[in-house]
């Protein structure tokens, strides 16, 4: 589905990511883990054609995402809040976003019925901009736009990041349920390794740009990770 | 499409909290630009009268169609050092599906409603109907508005094209700078005539209309140039025209160490101002202010009305805390949650305060001695107005800054920025030109003007021993307040 080939981006001459080869099948749940700047959201803005690769290319059903846009139809992502138009309300944004995906006002409206309980009544029907929200409410505002337009792909940076216990429970519960029932290929990067071994079949830690391991999840994994984390 | 991304925009507008806000500033602006827009109407619909006026004995078209190379020139220069694309905007909509495409039309497209391109229109389109089609029929008076329209988005488009160029290549701003003064120089001595170049192009745009659209032509192919550059360069960190990483300013300030806390507060507010545009630019502007005096002194229309000199006086030297200190508690408005924690009595943060506007004060007096120049009695006054400033007028400053201040962001551009005005900004006024004359006045009336200066540079020294008395007031008003200041900064 999603193909890095001699991937890498320097600033300056520090090369913040190098990824020579990478692959993730279509279907797969993918975790990318590795301290901060390891270059994990660099890689994700590469693939999203946010940053322009210093060399190689990243590839998207076999198109390369800086000469085609076509990915933008069934790729949903949201990495940070300027992924959000913060001076909407959250109802304006998913009109946007479902008035892009050709939504009708009953589709939306049935769409955001089954997050009614990741919303906790704390987002819908509330006249507040989404500058105005916490930082948890917009990333919750962020994920659920990600997830909109049945996406066959879908990069979420940090998603467990700044939510509360029950929030972060739910969402694993979502994002299970969506990479199951519809061959979601999902790439998460995450720090919270309990959630990411969780969620993830697969697991590449980054460091300092370079993949320094790539393992299939199985239960030593999170044992495994935190053992390589704490020698670092 | 289009029409919901206008709507965004609209919004965007509409619901930054700034514009709520400033809402009397911006109803300023608002209005300031329906009068800046009547007035080009106005000398549009009066152009051919106002050179009647100058030139009694000229023709009108003549003489303007001379003139459109500089007006372009100029409008050229303007367009380059206030003309901007809002390109960021698009950043939230990169990762929809949406086509780049759309949004750099959209982008472009909208640039073109740009004040510079309707002023323009207002001020010629009169001129061309009034004058030029009655004169030489009315394909003439089309061809000539066109061909100035056109020049107008030609330059809009290459000012746009032109700045994002100069982000890769910094010495394209050389090459122009030598080719306007060559062509500049070679006009002043008269070598070559950039006016009768300008004649006569426009002659040959009123004999044959058709030429109007050449620079249609050329507006539609700079927006081409501009659209395939932005399609390539569509990445956040490369249109983004702010340096990603600064270079850190400014001296590090190690001599105020030896004062203690309040030494280490001085040295971080000066870093403060050197790091940030808009707090520079006031400081930068407080110190050109200094010259004030020679706008008055040398002046023969003020030497009987010494009453000004006070208020020159204490304007000089008390520039800086007037300038700067009315946004006293704004300043931090980023950091004020750990003004309030750190380790330090609020006592230290409002004294070091004080005691960076004595600095600055005193440093100004010092500079203003020069004026002494101008007679002994501005030296006094000069001398009475620092203490007054000093003693009195700093600490109203500070009790008026503490009046509800608004947040200010540190990081946004200096020109035309109203974050943090306030009720307080209109009220910093009584310092400046009605305290100072509270004891001078009267006896200034009853003839006595020297007694005057010196009893109001005495209360000024009274207040300056004082001080501490003051600065605790100002530190109890803080300290009660405090909580309301903090929200108010967090609730914007």
């Amino acid at each position: 589905m999603i193909n890095a080939k001699e991937l890498s981006k320097s600033y300056s001459s520090v090369t913040v990511v190098n990824i020579p080869e990478l692959s993730i099948p279509k279907g797969e749940s993918f975790g990318l883990v590795g301290n901060n700047g390891a270059g994990k959201t660099t890689f994700f803005r590469m693939i999203l054609d946010l940053v322009r690769p210093t060399t190689g290319s990243v590839t998207s059903k076999d198109v390369d995402v800086a000469k085609d846009e076509d990915w933008k139809n069934y790729t949903g992502s949201f990495l940070d809040e300027s992924f959000l138009i913060d001076y909407l309300t959250p109802d304006e944004y998913f009109e946007f976003l479902g008035s892009l995906h050709g939504y009708s006002d009953g589709d939306l409206k049935e769409f955001l019925q089954r997050f009614e309980a990741l919303f906790n009544d704390e987002i819908i029907g509330k006249k507040k901009y989404i500058r105005d929200l916490s930082k948890g409410n917009q990333k919750k505002v962020g994920i659920v736009g990600a997830l909109m337009g049945n996406p066959e792909v879908i990069l979420l940076d940090e998603p467990f990041a700044n939510l509360d216990p029950t929030t972060q429970i739910r969402l694993k519960d979502v994002l299970k349920e969506w990479s199951e029932k519809s061959q979601l290929t999902m790439l998460i990067s995450s720090h919270d390794l309990n959630h990411v071994t969780e969620v993830c079949e697969r697991i590449v830690l980054l460091e300092k740009g370079e993949i320094k391991q790539d393992i299939q999840t199985s239960d030593s994994t999170l044992k495994d990770l935190e053992d390589y984390f704490a020698a670092y | 499409m289009v029409g919901t991304f206008f709507s965004h925009s609209w919004k965007q507008q509409f619901r930054s909290p700034i514009w709520a806000k400033n809402l009397i500033a911006n109803l300023f602006l608002g209005f300031a630009a329906i009068v800046l827009v009547g007035y080009a109407l106005l000398l549009g619909i009066f152009l051919n009268e106002i050179i009647l006026q100058l030139v009694p004995e000229g023709n009108p078209l003549d003489i303007l169609n001379g003139l459109i190379i500089y007006y372009l020139a100029f409008e050229f220069f303007i367009r380059f050092f206030l003309q901007n694309v809002p390109v960021m905007s698009i950043q939230p909509y990169l990762h929809l599906p949406i086509k780049k495409a759309k949004m750099i039309n959209y982008m472009l497209g909208k640039s073109a409603i740009s004040p510079f391109n309707i002023i323009g229109i207002l001020f010629f389109s009169p001129f061309a109907f009034r004058v030029v089609a009655d004169s030489q029929g009315s394909a003439a008076g089309w061809g000539w508005l066109v061909f100035i329209v056109g020049l107008a988005l030609t330059l809009h488009y290459l000012v746009l094209l032109f700045k994002k160029k100069l982000n890769d290549q910094p010495n394209l701003m050389f090459a122009f700078v030598i080719i306007f003064g060559t062509l500049g120089g070679l006009d002043i001595y008269s070598i070559i005539s950039l006016s009768s170049a300008s004649s006569a192009m426009m002659d040959a745009v009123i004999a044959q209309p058709i030429f109007g659209l050449v620079p249609v032509v050329l507006a539609v192919l700079f927006y081409f140039l501009n659209f395939n550059y932005l399609v390539n360069n569509t990445y956040p960190e490369e249109i983004s025209t702010k340096k990603k990483t600064s270079n850190i300013t400014g001296g590090q300030f190690a001599f105020l160490k030896r004062f203690g806390h309040k030494g280490e507060l001085m040295a971080a507010e000066l870093k403060l101002i050197m790091r940030h545009k808009r707090p520079r630019t006031t400081v930068l502007l407080g110190a050109l202010l200094l010259l004030y005096g020679l706008f008055f002194y040398p002046n023969p229309a003020y030497q009987e009305m010494d009453f000004i000199f006070v208020f020159v006086g204490v304007f000089i030297t008390g520039i800086f805390f007037l300038n700067y200190g009315q946004f006293l508690l704004s300043w931090d408005s980023g950091f004020f949650d750990f003004v309030l924690t750190r380790k330090s009595t609020f006592r230290e943060y409002i004294e070091a305060k004080y005691l960076l506007f004595l600095s600055a004060s005193t440093i100004a007096f010092v500079l203003s001695l020069a004026y002494g120049y101008f007679g002994w009695k501005i030296v006094l006054i000069n001398l009475c107005a620092y203490l007054f400033n000093i003693g009195i007028n700093v600490f109203v400053v500070m009790r008026i800054a503490m009046f509800g201040p608004k947040k200010i962001d540190l990081n946004k551009r200096a020109a035309f920025n109203y974050e943090g005005v306030g009720a307080a900004q209109f009220l910093i006024i009584i310092p400046i030109m009605i305290l100072p004359y509270v004891i001078y006045a009267p006896l200034a009336i009853a003839g006595n003007d020297v007694l005057g200066i010196v009893l109001t540079g005495g209360a000024g020294l009274i207040g300056f021993l004082l001080r501490n008395k003051s600065i605790d007031g100002l530190t109890n008003y803080f300290i009660k307040n405090r909580h309301k200041i903090a929200a108010g900064f967090r609730a914007q």
